[in-house]
C-alpha cells in the first residue's frame, strides 16, 4: 500500500468518523428538548394582540407573519387549542414579519389597522386564509382593501395605514422583542415565557395541557 | 496538473459534498414543523417539497452515497490509476450532474425556491464532474 493510500485513506476515515460524531452529537442536544426550553424570559404580556381573559393560567405568545406558509400551516393547531382551552388559556399575537416576505409588512399594518377597530382576529384569520391570493401580487394593498371593505373597514384609512407604515411602533417593537427572545423562525411560540422547540404543531396542545396539571 | 494532483482534489471535492450532504441529511430527519427562517426560505420549502425524496430515500442519502463512491474511488485509485475505475467515478460523476440538473430545475421552475446547501453540492459536483473528465483523458492518454 503506497503512502499516498495511506494518507487519503486515514483522511477518509477521520472525515466519516467526525461526520457521524457531529450527527450523533447534534441528534442528543437536539433530543434533550422535550418541546419546552429550560429559560423562561419575562415576557411582556401587555403587548400583541390577545384572545382569551388576561387571568388565565396558560399564556401562548405567537410570534408570527402574515405572509409565513409555516405560520398559515400551524393556524388550525393554534385555533384548535383556543378551542379546547377557552377558560384557561390567553393566545397573545405578536408581529415578525420576514424581510423575505414582501409583503409581510404591509399585511401587520393592515391588522393593526383593524386591531383599532376591533377587527384584528377576523383580518388575522382572513389573511391567513387567503395567504397565496395576496403573497404573489406586485401589489397587495389593492387586495387588502378590498378585504377591508368586507368588514367595514375604511379604505382611505386602510391605505393609509399599508402605505405610511402607521403602525411601525408596534410592529418594532414586537421585532425588537422577538430579538431579545432569541426568535429565529416563524411561527415561534412562548408557553408562559418557555420558548416552545415543537417537533409537529400538534404537540401543542399536549404541552398546553401539561402546563396546566 | 498530474493526474495525482487531480485524484487529491477530486478527494477533497469528495470530502466537501460529503460534509454538505451529511448536514443536509440530519436536517431532512430532524421532525421538526415546517417554519420560515429569518434569514431565507429555501431549504425549507425545498425540504417540505414532494421532490425530497426519491423511492422514499431523502435525497441527500444519494448525495453522500455519491460522495463517499468518489472518496472511496479516489482512494482506490492512488494504488494504480487504472482507466477503467477512473471511468466508472466519470460515469458516476456524470449521472450526479444529470441529477444536479434536474434538481435544480425543478428548484427553480417548479419549487421556486432554491436551497443553498443542495445549490453548494451541485456546484461541487460540477467541480468533481470536471475534474474526472481531464483525470480520465490523462490516465487514458498515459496507458497508451
Amino acid at each position: 500500500m503506497s503512502r499516498e493510500t495511506k494518507i487519503l485513506g486515514a483522511v477518509l476515515i477521520c472525515s466519516l468518523a467526525l461526520i457521524v460524531g457531529a450527527a450523533l452529537l447534534l441528534g442528543k442536544s437536539e433530543n434533550n428538548t422535550s418541546g419546552e426550553s429550560s429559560r423562561v424570559f419575562n415576557i411582556d404580556y401587555s403587548k400583541g394582540q390577545k384572545i382569551g381573559s388576561g387571568s388565565a393560567k396558560v399564556k401562548l405568545v405567537e410570534f408570527s407573519d402574515f405572509q409565513c406558509p409555516a405560520c398559515k400551516a400551524a393556524e388550525p393547531f393554534v385555533k384548535q387549542v383556543i378551542e379546547k382551552n377557552k377558560e384557561n388559556l390567553q393566545l397573545i399575537y405578536r408581529h415578525f414579519p420576514l424581510s423575505q416576505h414582501i409583503h409581510a409588512r404591509e399585511a401587520a399594518n393592515f391588522a393593526e389597522y383593524a386591531a383599532a377597530e376591533g377587527k384584528f382576529w377576523l383580518v388575522h384569520d382572513k389573511l391567513f386564509e387567503t395567504q397565496q391570493d395576496w403573497s404573489a401580487p406586485k401589489n397587495a394593498i389593492d387586495y387588502f382593501v378590498n378585504l377591508g371593505i368586507q368588514y367595514g373597514l375604511d379604505e382611505a384609512k386602510i391605505r393609509e395605514a399599508v402605505e405610511k407604515d402607521q403602525f411601525a411602533a408596534v410592529i418594532n417593537e414586537d421585532l425588537a422583542a422577538a430579538q431579545v427572545y432569541k426568535v429565529n423562525a416563524t411561527p415561534t411560540f412562548f408557553l408562559n415565557g418557555r420558548k416552545l422547540n415543537l417537533q409537529s404543531f400538534d404537540q401543542l396542545q399536549t404541552l398546553v395541557e401539561q402546563e396546566l396539571k | 496538473m498530474s493526474i495525482v494532483n487531480i485524484n487529491r482534489l477530486i478527494f477533497t471535492l469528495s470530502l466537501i459534498g460529503l460534509a454538505v450532504t451529511a448536514f443536509l441529511a440530519f436536517e431532512y430527519m430532524q421532525a421538526g414543523p415546517m417554519v420560515c427562517p429569518v434569514t431565507g426560505t429555501g431549504c425549507e420549502l425545498v425540504r417540505k417539497s414532494e421532490f425530497s425524496k426519491l423511492l422514499g430515500v431523502d435525497l441527500p442519502i444519494f448525495g453522500i452515497a455519491f460522495y463517499l463512491m468518489t472518496a472511496f474511488v479516489s482512494v482506490w485509485l492512488t494504488q494504480n490509476y487504472h482507466q477503467k475505475i477512473s471511468l466508472l467515478r466519470l460515469a458516476a460523476s456524470f449521472s450526479a450532474f444529470a441529477f444536479g440538473v434536474y434538481l435544480t430545475f425543478l428548484e427553480a421552475f417548479v419549487i421556486k425556491a432554491y436551497c443553498i446547501w443542495c445549490v453548494a453540492s451541485f456546484i461541487v459536483s460540477i467541480m468533481i464532474l470536471c475534474l474526472c473528465v481531464l483525470d480520465f483523458f490523462k490516465i487514458k492518454k498515459e496507458n497508451e
